[in-house]
């Protein structure tokens, strides 16, 4: 029976999408090795068979695997073979030990099989019990499957079943401080998350057990940092917490002898095996792939999966804590990945911020993104866990002022509040963390943030006065001082620091003192590296570090490797960019660089004439034209001149010169940086000595993102220098193409518009200027692309919409058309106001006509007076309805809109109806009658595959609540009385099931009332046959006296009608 | 991350070629490829009753719709990364639209992390 291949797996679930696995293989192999050998022996017959069998490494290890198969997948034969296999193994258990930590549990464990996990952790109780080495990570891998914010039965069982075997093994736990400090840190956590009343017997189980590791192993608890304190803040109102907490208050040293207090802990930086523990690996792996794989706009669906695997019940909400110190404290992405489109840590902070559901969730999700600031020490913190709290508020601004009020209100009330007694740490606390946040430059100013429109008069005072040096005018000064010196030199600066650092000097870690060890990342160099930073912590709060094997159980499965590689210090250089280190600095590439260069590149360090600096560039040219450059020299030349251009790079001013002429504009080349552009567009394409050039700014590109810019500023300026403004203008500007192609990418839309962001950002001015020459000259790349309209809408003001609104009139820019209309518009529904409304602008000048936008209308929402403005689209439905509103009615446009939900909120549809009936009042009765009678509702399936063409049938119920709606919502009655209408109704009403009968009764009302009680109105409607004319007469006195008199007109139509048609005919008379 | 290569690792340890969405064309069969699910579609049910569903896919290159008959439809969710094959493609209704054939194969290998473009949407007429 063994022998015969499976079709499922032996340990794991499977579907018919996820079938067997390759580890389904190998794990049936040895399984089937071990039966083989001890098929139909007795115990010990098979047992001297294994232990022969033995001699071999590779079938020793072969056979113990088998056996632990066999363990997971049997529980009858379970205790034989562990018994097995504890006298079969040579090397204790490690092959054991190793498969259930890096694929069983590490990989693999939310797929196993209930049986399985049962066996799982049967098993892993007899490894503790005997004290097999290694099981203390095994132990810790499980620890950290019990999911956060989980309250399936299946999460509960494990924190459960865990618990029992700790409980059960607590001399063999306190001989490991590490995983003492992570269970406490885990069963701290999740107690949170068992508050419920059917968890009392866990929860009760679970407090005793932590609660006498806290008190019991203080000293190993220590370990974990501040942290530890936000955990039992959240669930202090349990009663043995509260007394623990009162001791740890009150009377620190009866917890331990050296321990100060409170005070203490919280100045510990929490270690991040701490953070990474609270979450799954597979949570960890998505998140950290969110903020290093992810584009900036492209996040959306991802947020979307996470947000519904993970965060989509009331409990789950305590998880938004965990993923928030986790992404603080555990991601540091490295300056290419801040420099790059990736989504910022910020950006995906306040997305967990905002989407949480739950008020306590959300404060304490707040409290999560300012821990590190409560006593925020320099010397001892890292700038990394208080860079998103900062920028979460600063970005936030516009897009989400709530958000950002919110958490200033927040950071002003906790200084206070947080523990009254330390309120004055607290306060020098958040300072440091403000006035370093300024140092460092994580922003260039607090003012924007302080002083920003939507906060109250009270908030406003509460910030004065709790930031007082931050508002006052002595810090504006320093700030402008600051300002002064590169304004947007930090993200250039920090990339060039980390250039010149790859490998060499980064970080204390005397393992990357080779380049090639760091590139080369293998895990062992990653854990060196991490092993370090975790030393760097104050090491006097740290109990005596635990020996280096334990260490590795721990990191190796979890760290992933290249994205936490921390490249922390980093930003803190910026502000030396003027001081004294520049020599140094440059010292090391020069070295690649031949004599000639070097005394060139040390001319321009000491230049400072801007001629002189342009002539020393041009003989550089001259001297790469005769003299190829290879690669380690184009990478450290260019670094040198990122590095000397710097200033001209980021002039603080706009390049565009204030007044606009061809004189000025020639001027504004003078820049040393454009001698080497200019040196590569005078030669001919075909020259051999381009390559080198374009190399070079490639590189210089990737160092320094402003180079791309200040390209394109240059190619079309001195095209305008030359005076040939549109001939030549083509050819040059493609250029810019070119610069793409040598950096090797294939993506030239995402290269521009990564450009022209960063121009956006830097000096919008130009943006505009140059944006008709980038759609003309790369049409087929920027046409229609909803990023690249988006992120110039963006920056964009009146009157240089303006400039784009006459250009397209004129018929020189054509930035979409009518076919990439539609998916724009959809994309521009997540968009500020001002950007939909500038779209809407364009798309008039562009004359899309309305057809264009009709598919959209299904997702388009809205309810009047919501308290939700983001919820609905206001922007695009008014706008669609203008366009309507110059159309007559016409068929499609009649179903397209009757198709649309009905909702008694939305007032779109019926008033478009009411307006066409004010003036199409025949022919939109004949339109209805069409879409009526033409496709009766039973049979709208057969119909639809007639006329595939045309806009689908609408149904009649549909049909029915849109004109129901234009009688209430419109006090629309006379449309109602003519003849059509009234056949309508009567054909409508026969078709009508009871119960919708009963719904229109109100409607279907209106037919017996004129047949019955008013004969008076008949004769008046005959007449109609010259209302071919009338409409034109009618429309402004029926428009207006609709306004003034619909509402109080509800049931006195007949009189109305008369008056009317009298005003009518004496009007034309 | 060791797993999240799960799709490009079975990649080179197969030594197989697979397409990208952006290369698809009508007629194209025998395709192995790899994708990550965006969405699901309503089911639509057949005279035999099977549910039928057209569910949407992306690579790093593109996106296209996958129609997909009962089981496979109903367990995914979106966010799965599956490899296909045995796929082909044909026009449907005037859109590109991507089929298992007999005998060939849907399996989920990973979930999430991969990066993936929407445009262009093949299946766009």
């Amino acid at each position: 029976m063994t022998n015969e291949r499976p079709i499922t797996s032996r340990l794991f679930t499977t579907s018919v999408i996820e079938g067997r696995v390759e580890l389904d293989e190998k794990y049936d192999k040895a399984y089937n090795s071990v039966i083989s050998l001890t098929r139909g022996l007795s115990e010990e017959e098979s047992h001297h068979a294994l232990n022969k069998a033995l001699d071999d490494r590779k079938v020793h290890d072969e056979l113990c695997l088998g056996l632990l198969v066999s363990i997971l997948a049997d529980s009858s034969i379970a205790s034989r073979h562990y018994h097995d296999l504890t006298l079969v193994s040579r090397d204790s258990l490690k092959v054991v030990t190793e498969t259930l930590i890096h694929q069983i549990i590490g990989e693999r464990f939310s797929r196993l099989s209930e049986s399985t996990r049962r066996q799982l952790l049967w098993l892993v109780r007899e490894l503790v019990k005997t004290g097999i080495n290694n099981v203390e990570g095994v132990v810790w891998c499980l620890l950290r499957q019990i999911a956060g914010g989980d309250v399936s039965a299946k999460n509960v069982w494990l924190a459960e079943s865990l618990v029992d075997i700790l409980r059960e093994n607590r001399p063999w736990l306190d001989k490991f401080p590490v995983i003492v400090a992570s269970v406490t840190y885990t069963y701290l956590r999740i107690l949170e998350d068992h508050s419920g009343p059917q968890f009392a017997g866990l929860r009760q189980k679970e407090v005793t057990f932590v609660v006498g590791l806290l008190r019991e192993r203080f000293q190993d608890c220590l370990m974990i940092g501040r942290d530890l304190v936000r955990l039992l803040q959240n669930i202090a109102k349990i009663q043995e917490i509260e007394a623990f907490w009162r001791d740890l208050i009150h009377n620190p040293t009866s917890l331990c002898p050296g321990f100060t207090g409170i005070l203490q802990l919280l100045q510990t930086r929490t270690s991040r095996r701490f953070f990474v523990v609270r979450l799954t690996p597979e949570m960890e792996k998505k998140i950290v792939f969110l903020c290093t794989d992810v584009k900036f706009g492209m996040q959306k669906r991802y947020q979307e999966w996470f947000q519904r695997q993970y965060l989509n019940t009331p409990e789950s909400q305590t998880l938004r804590c965990d993923l928030i110190r986790f992404i603080i404290g555990c991601i540091h992405p490295s300056n290419e990945v801040l420099c790059s489109d990736i989504i910022p840590r910020w950006a995906v902070i306040g997305w967990l911020l905002s989407s949480c559901t739950s008020p306590v969730a959300t404060a304490n999700s707040k409290l999560a993104l300012f821990y590190d600031w409560l006593l925020y020490n320099t010397e001892t913190d890292n700038i990394m866990n208080i860079e998103p709290g900062i920028l979460v508020m600063y970005h936030s601004m516009r897009p989400h002022p709530v958000l950002t009020t919110s958490l200033l209100d927040f950071i002003c009330r906790i200084i206070p509040n947080f523990h009254p007694p330390l309120a004055d740490k607290i306060r020098a606390g958040v300072h440091n963390s403000l006035r370093q946040i300024l140092e460092k430059r994580v922003v260039q100013s607090l003012e924007p943030l302080f002083d920003n429109r939507h906060m109250d008069v009270e908030l406003r005072k509460l910030i004065r006065e709790t930031f007082p040096e931050f508002c006052a005018n002595s810090v504006m000064g320093e700030v402008k001082h600051d300002d002064f010196v590169a304004p947007v030199s930090s993200q250039s600066v920090t990339t060039m620091d980390l250039l010149a650092e790859t490998g060499l000097d980064f970080g204390a870690s005397a393992v990357n003192s080779d380049s090639e060890v760091n590139n080369s990342n293998h895990i062992g160099g990653m854990e060196e590296a991490m092993f370090s930073e975790d030393e760097e912590e104050p090491p006097a709060q740290k109990p005596p570090p635990p020996p280096v094997a334990k260490i590795k159980v721990e990191e190796n499965p979890v760290t992933p490797p290249s994205p936490v590689a921390e490249m922390e210090d980093v930003k803190p250089k910026v502000n030396d960019v003027n001081s004294v280190e520049e020599k140094v600095d440059l010292s090391k590439h020069l070295e690649y660089l031949e004599n000639d260069m070097k005394t060139i590149i040390l001319d321009l360090q000491n230049e400072k004439d801007t001629k002189q600096r342009c002539d020393l560039l041009q003989k550089l040219c001259d001297l790469i034209f005769s003299d190829d450059l290879d690669q380690m020299e184009t990478v450290n030349l260019a670094y040198c001149l990122c590095h000397l251009l710097s200033d001209e790079l980021t002039p603080g001013t706009s390049l565009l010169p204030q007044d606009i002429s061809a004189e000025s504009i020639q001027e504004s080349l003078g820049n040393p940086l454009y001698v080497i552009f200019d040196n590569l567009i005078t030669l001919p394409e075909d020259d051999h000595r381009r390559q080198p050039i374009l190399q070079l700014l490639v590189e210089m590109h990737k160092t320094t993102y402003q180079v791309g810019y200040h390209f394109l500023y240059f190619l079309k300026a001195s095209n305008i220098k030359s005076d040939k403004v549109q001939e030549n203008n083509e050819s040059s500007i493609s250029t810019y193409r070119d610069l793409c192609k040598a950096a090797g990418l294939k993506d030239f839309a995402a290269f521009v518009i990564r450009d022209l962001r960063f121009l956006g950002e830097d000096d919008p001015r130009v943006l505009s200027w140059i944006i008709p020459d980038i759609y003309n000259n790369f049409s087929k790349q920027t046409r229609g692309n909803a990023e690249l309209l988006q992120l110039v809408l963006e920056r964009l003001d009146s009157s240089q919409l303006h400039d784009l609104v006459c250009m397209v009139l004129q018929g020189s820019l054509q930035m979409f058309d009518n076919s990439s209309f539609a998916s724009i518009l959809e994309k521009s529904l997540q968009w500020e106001t001002v950007e939909q409304l500038f779209l809407w602008q364009l798309a008039k000048a562009h004359e899309i006509p309305v057809d264009c936008c009709l598919s959209v209308m299904p997702k388009l929402k809205f309810t009047s007076h919501s308290a939700l403005v983001s919820n609905t689209h206001g922007e695009a439905l008014s706008n669609i309805l203008m366009m309507l509103r110059r159309e007559s009615p016409t068929g499609i446009l009649l179903r397209t809109l009757l198709l649309r939900e009905f909702r008694m909120e939305d007032p779109t549809v019926v008033t478009i109806l009411q307006y066409w009936v004010q003036r199409y009042e025949d022919k939109m009765a004949n339109l209805i009658n069409e879409v009526v009678n033409n496709k009766p509702q039973p049979s709208p399936n057969k119909r639809k595959r007639n006329q595939s063409t045309k806009a689908s049938a609408v149904p009649l119920d549909q049909v029915l609540s849109h004109l129901n709606h234009l009688r209430t919502a419109c006090g629309q009655t006379t449309f109602f009385a003519l003849e059509t209408m009234q056949d309508i109704l009567q054909t409508a009403q026969n078709q009508c099931s009871e119960t919708q009968k009963k719904k229109y009764g109100d409607l279907f009302a209106l037919i017996e009332e004129e047949e019955e009680e008013e004969p008076a109105p008949e004769p008046q409607r005959k007449p109609k046959p010259s209302r071919g004319r009338k409409p034109k007469g009618r429309k402004k006195q029926e428009s207006e006296s609709e306004e003034e008199s619909s509402e109080e007109e509800d049931v006195k139509k007949p009189s109305r009608k008369r008056k009317k048609n009298n005003q009518v005919g004496s009007d034309s008379d | 991350m060791t797993s999240s290569g799960e799709a490009t690792g079975l990649e080179a340890s197969m030594d197989v070629q697979f397409t990208l969405i952006r290369e698809l064309k009508p007629g194209m069969k025998n395709l192995r490829l790899v994708f990550i699910v965006l969405e699901i579609g309503r089911p639509n049910v057949t005279k035999e009753n099977h549910e039928v569903r057209s569910v949407k896919v992306a690579d790093r290159s593109g996106c296209i719709n996958i129609s997909l008959w009962d089981e496979p439809g109903q367990l995914l969710q979106p966010g799965d990364i599956c490899s296909l094959n045995k796929g082909y493609v044909s026009v449907w209704k005037n859109c590109l639209t991507l089929y298992v054939a007999k005998g060939g194969e849907l399996q989920k290998v990973s979930e999430f992390c991969m990066q993936f473009s929407e445009q262009p949407n093949m299946s766009e007429p």
